[in-house]
């Protein structure tokens, strides 16, 4: 078995798949085989969600026993999710949840991975913003979860009940509930061994501050995430670096928030994260426009509209890119974009932002081009004093 | 075979976030489509149109045979088109000014068959005219036959084509005729017109 190319990984990254790789060659064709999922999975853990795949791919064709294979696909779905390939992880875990159902009787190890299934499809609706599919799933979660015991099952499904506040929210304003519902979250994870859990309830922690406006509070947890996940497990480290950006965004804090952005896009790219790097071109361009560089702010933000799965970061592009298009004198397409803002899917946005954005809107599906320049403006000024622009 | 929602506008620019719209909130496909001839080799996959009151006449010529809800997207309903549209078969109007929000809610009451406001709509609608058009009497019949007299009474009660079809016990095609030999013999273009003239006549 050859070793893919771990060049760019730290020392320390290197060593650990080393020694894992000859765990495999040493041992017999049997247990060799048991230690290629180790192998995999420090792989998809230090960023190289693409070599792990392949390596998941062999053990589930290389066996006929159902519940492996659908370990297999689990693991592959969460490997595109590390990437936040949203596509490839429903795929997956449609597969994973295929194979689990067709046991007949399901022991305590086919119930276990079946929620781990279960966890793994919310995330996959909440990303691809199914939100009726998303609540679908945690109403069977909540089902299940006065016989789960095991801490890192339990935190799983609190993570998944977690994703249908955000969505039910829509990412602004979260209530108490919220709240309590975190700290039980950080209280269960942190008496597991591998820390990543605790790390990315911390994470989830600062995502709840940050859109409470909450930011010292929000990048304190987004630190303490980032601390314990020691450079590994990027599904999470992403979210801390690019929400943490954000914060410093909301906060007008135009040199940190490039210092992240930066920082954010060199990590995404090193793992072809699907999301994150155009968010973080989306947080460039708001750095340049704050500048007044509005061929850069323009550029940066059309990248990141450009990308599919760029649909629900909108609000993270439209304003600086809006504020381009009204130098520009191009209405039409900033009406446009004030249009898509209004979306019941997408971010909800503080009241005033809203309603100025709902008159751009009248005014550009009326045509009316005055009322559409003097409304663009007003929701620009608006963006400015709400912290979104 | 999954269903698509097709999407007639002349504005581009609005027909496209419209289909971005609806493909982000109903989780269909969504269409955009310049011609309603274009329509007549998809028919089959029609879950839903969204259209221009404009639009309304020929893509129902291009999908006989057919059934899918239709949506009328119109800034104006007093729009004469809008209403002979909602009585030839239409089953709502949304205003896109209005925001996402209330296109998402409409198309997904149409494609879960959800929708009674119709006659409400058409009532409201034939009020309006009613008030805009009082005037002197008139006491010709114009030659209708008794059909046609029956057709015209059910829709100045509101009631559109496919249920005046579906009261009478005629296909819905045998009703449009019975309705363009009312507007030949009393001379107008519309069923709100047709409506207006029945109510002169005393009908």
């Amino acid at each position: 078995m050859e070793l893919p190319d771990i060049k760019h990984l730290s020392p320390e990254d290197q060593e650990l798949l080393i020694q894992s790789q000859q765990k495999i060659l040493s041992e017999g064709d049997e247990k060799g085989f048991i230690a290629i999922e180790p192998f995999a999975d420090l792989l998809d853990k230090v960023g190289m969600h693409h070599e792990s795949r392949q390596y998941f791919r062999k053990i589930i064709a290389s066996t006929d026993n159902i519940l492996t294979q659908a370990r297999g696909w689990r693991k592959i779905a969460f490997s595109c999710l590390g990437q936040r390939n949203y596509i490839g992880t429903a795929e997956a875990a449609e597969c994973a949840a295929a194979l689990v159902l067709q046991l007949p009787i399901i022991d305590k190890e086919g119930k276990e991975e079946y929620v781990r299934i279960l966890h793994c499809m919310a995330q996959s609706c909440y990303f691809q913003l199914k939100f009726e599919k998303l609540e679908a799933i945690v109403k069977e979660i909540k089902s299940v979860l006065p016989d789960i015991t095991d801490i890192e099952l339990r935190s799983n499904l609190l993570h998944a009940i977690s994703l249908s506040i955000y969505a039910k929210y829509r990412w602004y304003q979260f209530p108490e509930e919220a709240f309590t519902h975190l700290e039980l979250q950080l209280q269960l994870t942190s008496q597991l061994k591998d820390k990543f859990h605790y790390a990315y309830s911390h994470c989830l922690g600062g995502f709840f501050y940050l859109f409470n406006e909450e930011f010292t509070l929000a990048r304190e947890h987004f630190t303490k995430g980032i601390e314990l996940l020691d450079g590994k497990n990027f599904h999470a480290l992403l979210m801390a670096y690019n929400y943490t950006t954000v914060s410093y965004r909301m906060q007008n804090n135009i040199p940190m928030t490039e210092h992240w952005a930066l920082l954010t896009l060199e990590k995404a790219k090193q793992t072809s994260n699907f999301s994150y790097v155009p968010y973080s071109y989306a947080n460039l361009a708001w750095v340049n426009a704050k500048r007044n560089n509005w061929l850069y702010a323009e550029d940066y933000a059309r990248k990141a509209a450009d990308d599919w799965s760029a649909i629900k970061l909108t609000s993270s592009y439209a304003f600086p890119l809006m504020n381009c298009l009204l130098q520009k004198k191009e209405f039409n397409e900033a009406g446009q974009l004030a249009f898509k803002l209004l979306h019941p899917r997408l971010k909800r946005l503080p009241g005033s932002l809203t309603e100025k954005l709902r008159t751009v809107a009248k005014a550009w599906v009326s045509d009316n081009k005055i009322e559409l320049g003097n409304s663009l403006e007003d929701v620009i000024d608006e963006a400015k004093l709400t912290g979104y622009f | 075979m999954e269903k698509i929602i097709y999407i007639f506008h002349r504005n581009t620019s609005l027909s496209e976030t419209l289909a971005w719209t609806l493909q982000l909130g109903t989780d269909l496909k969504a269409v955009c489509l310049q011609d309603p001839l274009q329509l007549k080799t998809v028919v089959e996959q029609a879950g839903l149109v969204l259209t221009e009151p404009e639009f309304f006449e020929k893509i129902l010529e291009n999908s006989i045979g057919f059934s899918f809800p239709v949506l009328l997207i119109a800034n104006n309903p007093e729009f004469d088109k809008t209403i002979e549209a909602l009585y030839t078969g239409a089953d709502d109007i949304v205003d896109p000014g209005n925001g996402p929000e209330e296109i998402i809610e409409k198309t997904n009451q149409l494609l879960h068959h959800k929708t009674d406001g119709k006659n409400l709509l058409i009532k409201k609608l034939i009020q309006q005219i009613k008030e805009q058009g009082k005037g002197g009497g008139d006491e010709t019949d114009y030659g209708l036959t008794v059909k046609e007299k029956e057709i015209l009474r059910f829709m100045k009660e509101a009631q559109h084509l496919k249920q005046i079809a579906k009261v009478t016990n005629s296909s819905y095609e045998t009703v449009r005729t019975h309705v363009k030999h009312i507007y030949k013999k009393l001379g107008v273009m519309s069923a709100s017109e047709a409506v207006i003239k029945a109510m002169k006549i005393d009908l």
